[in-house]
């Protein structure tokens, strides 16, 4: 099991270095019409959609947190982060547990779609809308077919939704 | 082979911490008592154990330098020194090095070659002029070795051996030395000399009277047949004979072999010094001197200079990949007996389980009894083993004192100062994580005591004191916390300096009318005192919000209690445990929270003529004629509650810091231990939560920070939606 | 097979070493922390079949032990190792006078430790 985990952990080293913009393997999942991928190796785990116990005085995309398996994961809804309007929760409705280094944290998302492979030539930088839209949170823009992926930046996502000082933060991942 | 005990280098670095400790301490008790045998033996030993592990695992700097220590103190323990406080002084210096090495190569960081040369080059020639007679003895040895090996290889050998007589009595048997023979080659011709057995009614049987001659043939040298005899050889007679005479060729390549087998090769100047051709002083100060290869080298034009970069950055890149390997797990040891226990226990739990399982399988409700019983039992046997697991991480406080006596010693010699330290309830047991935790916070108050506390000897003599000043370090259990006090007799705090300072600097206001405890308290506001220099209280507040702070992250509290002119004292109350705390828990409309049990006061159905406003807004409860402020959580926290009305809801009066606030709440749900979980392991910490827990339904429920909320109530929340 | 060793060291992770590599060659190991302790734990436990035991320790030191157990009719015969760190005549001297049946001199691999054993383990 030891062993495992170490391969896993030498992977995301290995992918952290790299970056999604060298292509590879994407979980897919949609808020509503738009589809979004996260890379593969950094999703711990899928699960349902179950009720968060909420925290006091955060930021409305902080869902709450959840007990997995007697960690204590903070539930980030993308909808919100992103500023969409939110929607009832369906069955589909899932939780994607990402692992960014030690940090663990789920994003609520409408639906899971697919594992693609996007290859690095597929793949272009995150278009600048100037102030119009906010693209902080994209790696870049990726083409499956005549499918359009955003690619999450999930470092930043993450660090951004749950660090405290988000600048302090962000400053230390861009000099990893 | 030797990487079989590279598992256990974690469980070396935490015992030589701790013999570290023993000597610090040792050589600081020294100082006072320098004919102390039995505290020097102590010493000796902790420097002796590291050497002797060090050792095991390769870590021949760190044993090398031990070494040069342990000569010198064993030295002194036999009296052929005598401790002098420049020897002190000098082991003291040892030690810091020696941790400083020791720490490098846990970390793999570089080390400071120079000062680790310098140091053990005094330390040699602080032991020199003794040692020289032992490095002639070395000298003899080796030549006498080296002669008895000079023999020259063969195939056959004829072995006569005649053990002497005591050999059973060492627990030696002949026995066991044919069969290791036998394993080495072919044992032929073994004939039993039993001249010298005496007649029967003579005979021990406990002593040996018998010699053999064999002939072995074998491909191994000499030498191993030598070592077969190891235990015994000087105590036997006994030859060993080659009957054949071997090529000189094969003899050279088999001396070849010796000369490269399984023993480290030495080091030349541990040759040097061996042979008695230098001097262990000399050939430190050599070593001082040395060049590094690279350099050498480079001189000598065998590499370049780019060659030599790039080898180094190579090893640079090797060691930093070592480095990233070395985990940073921690361990702890446990006593047997502690673990014997909590087998037990647990073995219980698995006999209560299996009967509770057995019943469920054919429950009937005419045995609700029983099961009511086996309940209670495995309720008794879950909190057993939760009190056990959790004394696992209990340890002595001793072990955050140890550092003290050599801090006040420094401060007393930096200061000019005449300080004794007194330390008391060593032996208070608590969480390993807390011990860890407090070292800073106390170092800080015990530098606070010696720098600014205590006066300097004229001044205390004027003031009728005695010259030297006392720093008390006391530890004590009080309840379900452990209570720390660090107490000096020194100047004190004035309350009118402190109280104008806090008006200057708009902590107070003039009109505000505060208790002596809370004027003391100001000193723990960050930046108090750095603005000016208040001549008796100088820098005393500097860095006391930072003490604060450390304690109440720890869950504990700081009080103080001076008296102008005769001392201050510091009281720490810390929780036993961070793991595990008592909580109640209550309910804010779906939420369910808790509040730590040693906060609660009571709790009260508050009745409408108790609850009083001022100036429209703030509620007040009466309780018992105290107007306690009314904190409504769910205001706080901004949830939905069930009830707005105090009335309808009920109030916790809490406890914080000595100032009281009635906390209102839905419902209380119950009383429960729960385990504490990190919020910020995944998150980070969130205003007036001191952390999460799982509730019975695996849902997370938060632990409420009772100060925490308490300023959200007041400031407002720093993070708003 | 089914052998008892009794380790007596004073330092914890010596102790954990030795124990780890007995246990693995099939040892039922029995620890002590010094003299004292082994003596007290001999007086009233299983019959050991080999003692390996430091000489530098608080309360009673490895010469001393050795002597107490050779005292004990229990331990008359039963080979008893010490470990040392250095190997000096005197010291191996001295543990042969008190009865010890060999020594192992640190640093030591744990190949050089059950090689020892086995050499003056009876099988």
């Amino acid at each position: 099991m030891s062993a495992a985990t170490t391969d896993k952990e030498f992977k995301n080293f290995s992918r952290h270095a790299a970056s999604s913009l060298d292509g590879g393997q994407f979980l897919t999942f949609s808020l509503g019409e738009e589809l979004y991928g996260v890379d593969i190796l950094r999703v711990q785990e899928i699960k349902g959609y179950t009720a968060v116990t909420k925290i006091p005085n955060t930021p409305p995309h902080i869902k709450g947190v959840l007990n997995l398996r007697g960690t204590i994961v903070p539930i980030v809804e993308l909808r919100t982060k992103f500023g969409m309007p939110t929607i009832d929760y369906t069955a589909f409705t899932v939780i994607i547990v990402v692992v960014v280094q030690d940090k663990v944290m789920g994003l609520v998302v409408d639906a899971v779609s697919d594992v693609l492979d996007i290859e690095k030539k597929d793949i272009q930088s995150a278009p600048d809308f100037g102030n119009k839209v906010d693209v902080t949170f994209l790696h870049g823009i990726g083409k499956s077919g005549d499918k359009l992926v955003s690619l999450l930046d999930i470092d930043r996502l993450l660090l951004d939704s749950t660090g405290k000082d988000s600048s302090k933060d962000l400053s230390m991942a861009a000099a990893a | 082979m030797s990487n079989d005990f590279a598992q256990f280098q974690e469980a070396f670095f935490e015992e030589a911490a701790e013999h570290l400790a023993v000597v610090e301490e040792g050589l600081l008790e020294l100082e006072q008592h320098p004919e102390d045998v039995d505290l020097l033996n102590k010493i000796f030993r902790s420097a002796h154990s590291i050497k002797g592990t060090a050792g095991m695992f390769g870590f021949n700097a760190v044993a090398q330098f031990t070494h040069k220590m342990e000569t010198l103190l064993d030295l002194l323990r036999n009296r052929q020194k005598s401790v002098s406080p420049s020897i002190a002084d000098l082991l003291l210096k040892a030690t810091d090095c020696l941790k400083t090495l020791i720490q490098a190569t846990k970390t793999g960081a570089t080390i400071d070659d120079e000062t680790v040369h310098r140091l053990a080059g005094e330390l040699a020639s602080a032991s020199a002029s003794d040692s020289q007679a032992s490095v002639i003895d070395v000298n003899r040895k080796v030549a006498q070795s080296v002669s008895a090996e000079n023999g020259d290889g063969d195939r056959t050998y004829i072995i006569t051996w005649t053990p002497p007589e005591w050999l059973f009595q060492r627990g030696l048997d002949p026995l066991q030395t044919f069969k290791e023979l036998k394993s080495i080659g072919v044992l032929t011709g073994i004939t039993l000399d039993m001249s010298r057995l005496p007649g029967l009614d003579c005979i021990d049987p406990e002593k040996c009277y018998l010699s053999w001659t064999m002939q072995l043939t074998t491909g191994k040298d000499l030498k191993v047949i030598e070592s077969i005899f190891e235990f015994i050889r000087e105590d036997s007679m006994l030859s060993i004979e080659p009957v054949k005479a071997m090529g000189q060729e094969e003899y050279a390549q088999e001396t070849a072999a010796i000369s490269g087998g399984n023993e480290t090769p030495k080091q030349l100047g541990q040759i040097l010094v061996e042979g008695g051709l230098v001097s262990p002083g000399e050939l430190d100060r050599a070593l001082g001197q040395q060049k590094r290869v690279g350099e050498i080298l480079v001189e000598q034009k065998v590499v370049t200079q780019q060659q030599v970069e790039q080898a180094l950055q190579k090893q640079r890149q090797q060691e930093s990949v070592a480095q990233a390997k070395k985990t940073d797990a921690t361990s702890i040891r446990v006593d047997t007996a502690k673990i014997d226990k909590l087998i037990n226990l647990v073995g219980e739990l698995v006999i209560t389980q299996s009967m509770l399982s057995d019943l469920g399988s054919r429950f009937e409700m005419r045995q609700l009894p029983v099961l009511l019983e086996r309940m209670v039992e495995l309720e008794r046997n879950t909190r057993e083993i939760q009190e056990r697991v959790m004394s696992i991480r209990m340890l002595p406080i001793g072990t955050a004192f140890a550092r003290f006596p050599r801090l006040v010693r420094d401060l007393a010699a930096k200061t000019g100062k005449k300080i004794q330290l007194i330390l008391s309830g060593e032996e208070t047991e608590l969480d390993k994580t807390v011990i860890e935790s407090i070292g800073d916070p106390l170092t800080h108050l015990v530098r606070n005591s010696a720098d600014h506390g205590l006066e300097p000897p004229e001044e205390r003599l004027d003031n009728n004191k005695q010259e030297v000043g006392t720093i008390r370090l006391n530890a004590f259990h009080e309840g379900g916390n452990i209570c720390i006090t660090v107490e000096d007799d020194g100047r004190g705090l004035n309350r009118d300096k402190i109280l104008v300072k806090g008006i200057k600097q708009g902590l107070i206001s003039e009109s505000d009318n505060l208790t002596d405890e809370q004027i003391y308290s100001l000193i723990f506001k960050p930046g108090f005192s750095t603005a000016e220099k208040v001549s008796d209280l100088s820098g005393r507040g500097v860095g006391m919000d930072v003490v604060k702070r450390n304690i109440e992250a720890l869950g504990g509290t700081i009080g103080i209690k001076t008296v102008f002119g005769k001392g201050t004292t510091f009281t720490l109350k810390l929780p036993l445990t961070l793991a595990i705390i008592d909580g109640m828990t209550v309910r804010v409309g779906k939420e369910t929270y808790i509040v730590p049990l040693l906060s609660i006061l009571e709790s009260i159905q508050p009745k409408a003529e108790s609850i009083k406003t001022v100036v429209g807004k703030g509620e007040l409860i009466n309780v018992r004629n105290t107007y306690i402020p009314i904190v409504r959580l769910y205001e706080v926290f901004a949830s939905e509650p069930q009830y707005t009305d105090p009335k309808e809801a009920i109030l916790l009066i809490l406890e914080t810091e000595g100032e009281r606030v009635a906390v209102m709440v839905d419902e209380i749900l119950g009383q429960q231990q729960v385990v504490i979980k990190s919020m910020e392991q995944n998150f980070h910490k969130v205003e007036g939560i001191a952390g999460a827990t799982i509730l019975g339904d695996g849902r997370v429920g938060f632990i409420v920070d009772v100060r925490g909320v308490l300023e959200i109530a007041r400031h407002g929340s720093p993070v708003t939606a | 097979m089914g052998k008892t060793a009794l380790i007596v060291d004073d330092s914890p992770t010596m102790r954990q070493m030795v124990a780890f590599t007995l246990t693995n060659a099939g040892f039922t190991v029995v620890e002590a922390e010094h003299g004292k302790d082994a003596v007290n734990k001999v007086a009233a436990g299983p019959k050991m079949d080999i003692v390996v035991t430091d000489l530098n320790m608080p309360e009673m030191d490895g010469i001393a032990l050795i002597k107490e157990l050779r005292k004990l009719n229990a331990f008359r015969f039963t080979p008893i190792l010490m470990l040392t760190t250095e190997s000096a005549a005197e010291k191996k001297q001295a543990g042969k006078e008190a009865g010890a049946t060999g020594w192992i001199v640190k640093p030591f691999n744990p190949e050089i430790l059950l090689k020892t054993i086995a050499k003056v383990l009876p099988a």
